[in-house]
């Protein structure tokens, strides 16, 4: 509470319509928005697509935010959930591609440019795990937010987190047993 | 690969990208996008319209409450007019309209020292997307927090209940005058509109 860059001052801000003050609040969750993103994409530049288109709904809908929940909570709901219409609204486009997940060409002799492709072939496999296993484990493995975190932002109990989580890493290491073999 | 060898994976991906590009493109979408609509309690609506006052304005409100600062905006109900007839015929459904209230009540307060206005809007029904519109002469400024806020005029939306709803106002003048406060509330197509007189008096 309090000061000119309080989270519930800048909300406040923003729901009149203060874009600067929308800027400065999501500029602290901007790398866990955009890491979000690239579970649900092919590449870097698509996430990026669909940040953006998030974050705009955020920003239209900012107004319906009550601080009952805390902001972060209700960011990733949100934008949660703009992710997985973004994934349906590709799905109805793109039926005929199916091969999101293919290995990739052999690695490079240069370090940083395998790391690179590690990283990709990782997030190739990520987005075919399915949506909601794909949320739970981005949020919860990827980001470290906490069991009661992930709870609040996908509205489900502790146990459903749990349960979402051993599914979405075995359909994960499945993935990824088929793309090193 | 076990458990944590994943989970270490996982976690690797965890990598901080460069945002300037990104946030100047997000700048650029927003700089397109209308206010959002926003939909909150009452109350806390107007006040969230003249700024981050609200701290400030209650303890001051009870300071002054010796002051009498009432302004009515009444909304009314308008019966529509049935056939003619001498008896006086009962009322029909309510239906909400603007109608005249008290015009330029006056206020004392004094001058050089932050000063709540409560704008009472009385309202018959509930009105739903009313609009709100406070603006002040020069020389008078809306407070908020120890803070004067540059704008004079304060706008919002927001649904009125039936019965009193009242703004407080924390308003300041930089020296001893007479101000006149315009307030005006638009409901369904129609605008009322009143001037509040504000006495500031005492030392600059």
């Amino acid at each position: 509470m309090g000061g000119p860059f309080a989270t519930e001052d800048l909300v406040r801000r923003a729901q009149r319509g203060d874009t600067r003050a929308f800027e400065m609040l999501v500029e602290r969750h901007l790398g866990q928005v955009r890491r979000l993103a690239r579970a649900f994409a092919r590449d870097g530049l698509e996430a990026d697509d669909i940040a953006q288109e998030a974050l705009i709904k955020v920003y239209r809908s900012i107004g319906r935010y009550r601080f009952e929940a805390s902001f972060s909570t209700w960011l990733f709901t949100v934008i949660r959930s703009s992710f997985l219409d973004a994934r349906k609204t590709r799905q109805r486009r793109e039926r005929a591609v199916a091969d999101v997940g293919a290995p990739l060409a052999p690695a490079s002799p240069d370090e940083a440019l395998q790391r690179q492709q590690e990283r990709q072939t990782l997030w190739d496999a990520i987005a075919q795990v399915p949506p909601e296993l794909r949320t739970t484990m981005v949020l919860f493995d990827v980001e470290g937010m906490s069991y009661e975190e992930v709870a609040a932002i996908e509205r489900v109990p502790l146990g459903t987190v749990k349960s979402r989580l051993h599914r979405g890493r075995e359909h994960l290491r499945r993935l990824l047993r088929g793309t090193s073999s | 690969m076990t458990d944590r060898a994943l989970r270490e994976r996982l976690a690797g991906l965890r990598e901080e990208a460069a945002n300037e590009e990104f946030l100047a493109a997000l700048r650029l979408r927003l700089s397109e996008e209308e206010p959002p609509a926003v939909s909150m309690p009452w109350g806390e609506r107007a006040r969230e319209a003249l700024g981050r006052w609200r701290t400030l304005a209650w303890p001051l409100a009870g300071a002054l409450a010796g002051v009498a600062t009432f302004a009515v905006l009444t909304l009314v109900t308008e019966h529509p007019v049935a056939a003619p007839s001498p008896a006086a015929s009962p009322p029909a459904a309510p239906v909400p309209a603007l109608a005249s209230g008290d015009v330029s009540p006056r206020y004392l307060v004094p001058a050089s020292k932050v000063a709540v206005i409560r704008l009472t809007f009385n309202a018959s029904v509930a009105v739903e997307g009313a609009s709100f519109d406070v603006t002040l002469p020069q020389g008078l400024s809306f407070w908020s927090e120890g803070v004067r806020l540059a704008d004079r005029t304060a706008r919002w939306q927001d649904d009125l209940d039936a019965g009193d709803n009242i703004v407080p106002i924390a308003v300041r003048a930089d020296r001893p005058g007479r101000y006149r406060i315009t307030a005006r509330v638009d409901a369904d197509g129609e605008t009322i509109e009143h001037e509040i007189i504000l006495e500031a008096e005492g030392p600059s």
